[in-house]
């Protein structure tokens, strides 16, 4: 992205929040509209293309909704913005019931499977260069149990370490992903 | 058409007009300055002050700076603590300089066990001292809370901790002057009020959290 299109951008999105702000619903619905194309991209090229990022989208939506009132004219939007990006993601990940459930045969199937390959179930996570960057074993941790839907239990079975060592594994990798996310530009 | 298009067009159509919120500093030092004021008058209404308290300000420097210190960090804790109720207004630079006053200020009255300021007293000792902070932050605690619940804070325990720690130490820093000189008894009995009214902020903002917890 250029110097000059992330002003402009900055600038549209702006006035359109502004607009939104005193009640215009049709530069509202034009600013939503924008800031999913771009909240999608920008999630899909960190973290992934897996299945929740829709899910993630729409409660980053729903936050800025929440939130609109928040944001003040006389800033720039783009840290406001990217809070909020980076809180709901991290929650988003924190969550993850009703992933789970929907994978839950899947789940089963893998938590019977003594050698099963998660190498596979990781791929198209391992698109996103902030996964990437996590360690080996944190990534697992995370995807096993996050992404994925394992148990504790489960996913500490299947890579064959206790449940507490996962446990600390899992907490570690969201507080790195968390901190890449924040040491992220604003783009 | 995205798959978000439905949802977009369901936020916009709900899209009314918004006041603007006031200056996240300008709400904080508003509300610093009522709390302080609150605070002095329930004191002094409520107590005998310390004879002596004003003038050891002007003749014990330590003394002076521990308050000055204290003043500090009270105002940048609520600066730091209404920020966080606005996604992205938190600078770390600020957060940082709020978590060393603080720290600070906790240091130099630990410092004061081996080496205080002036010569520990019990002249002006409130019995009740410890309830007071307690009570007396109660209710910039819930105003804050109040104010910041209108607003979009994501870290609750945090900014409630955050707001809890300010209102805490409000009392806990006018009782230097109402109360004995001990830094001891500074620690034990002001201080560990403010500490606890933190938690409780923490608490009061994410019961959600809590009941989780307890739930368990």
């Amino acid at each position: 992205m250029t110097k000059a299109q992330y002003r402009e951008d900055e600038q549209r999105w702006s006035h359109l929040m502004t607009a939104a702000q005193g009640g215009n619903a049709k530069d509202y619905e034009q600013l939503l509209s924008e800031l999913s194309t771009f909240i999608s991209r920008y999630l899909r090229s960190r973290i992934g293309a897996h299945q929740s990022l829709d899910d993630w989208v729409q409660d980053i939506l729903i936050a800025i909704h929440q939130g609109r009132h928040t944001y003040n004219p006389k800033r720039a939007i783009r840290p406001w913005l990217f809070a909020i990006i980076r809180h709901q993601t991290i929650d988003g990940m924190r969550r993850q019931s009703a992933y789970q459930k929907m994978i839950d045969q899947r789940v089963e199937q893998l938590a019977c499977t003594e050698n099963s390959d998660h190498t596979q179930m990781e791929e198209p996570l391992i698109e996103g260069y902030l996964f990437k960057a996590l360690k080996q074993q944190h990534r697992e941790a995370l995807t096993l149990t996050k992404i994925i839907g394992l148990s504790s239990k489960e996913a500490a079975a299947a890579l064959d370490i206790s449940e507490v060592t996962l446990k600390v594994r899992v907490h570690r990798a969201i507080k790195q992903l968390k901190k890449l996310l924040e040491a992220e530009p604003y783009e | 058409m995205s798959s978000h298009q439905p949802l977009i067009k369901s936020l916009a159509a709900q899209v009314t007009p918004s006041k603007p919120l006031m200056n996240n500093d300008l709400l904080a030092l508003l509300w610093l300055l009522g709390s302080v004021i609150y605070c002095l008058v329930i004191i002094h209404l409520l107590g005998p002050i310390r004879s002596n308290a004003y003038q050891q300000l002007l003749t014990e420097p330590r003394f002076m700076l521990e308050m000055l210190v204290g003043l500090t960090a009270i105002v940048l804790t609520s600066l730091v603590a209404f920020r966080h109720t606005v996604p992205g207004a938190l600078s770390r630079p600020l957060k940082m300089a709020a978590n060393i006053a603080v720290l600070f200020w906790i240091a130099m009255n630990v410092y004061g066990l081996v080496d205080p300021a002036m010569e520990p007293s019990t002249a002006g000792y409130r019995h009740y001292c410890v309830y007071e902070t307690f009570i007396y932050a109660l209710p910039p605690l819930l105003i804050a809370g109040l104010l910041a619940w209108r607003r979009l804070a994501f870290e609750l325990t945090n900014t409630g901790f955050g707001l809890g720690l300010a209102a805490g130490m409000i009392p806990a820093w006018y009782m230097q002057i109402a109360c004995m000189y001990a830094p001891e008894h500074m620690l034990k009995f002001h201080l560990l009020p403010a500490i606890a009214v933190a938690g409780l902020g923490a608490l009061l903002l994410n019961y959600k959290g809590l009941l989780r917890f307890l739930k368990r």
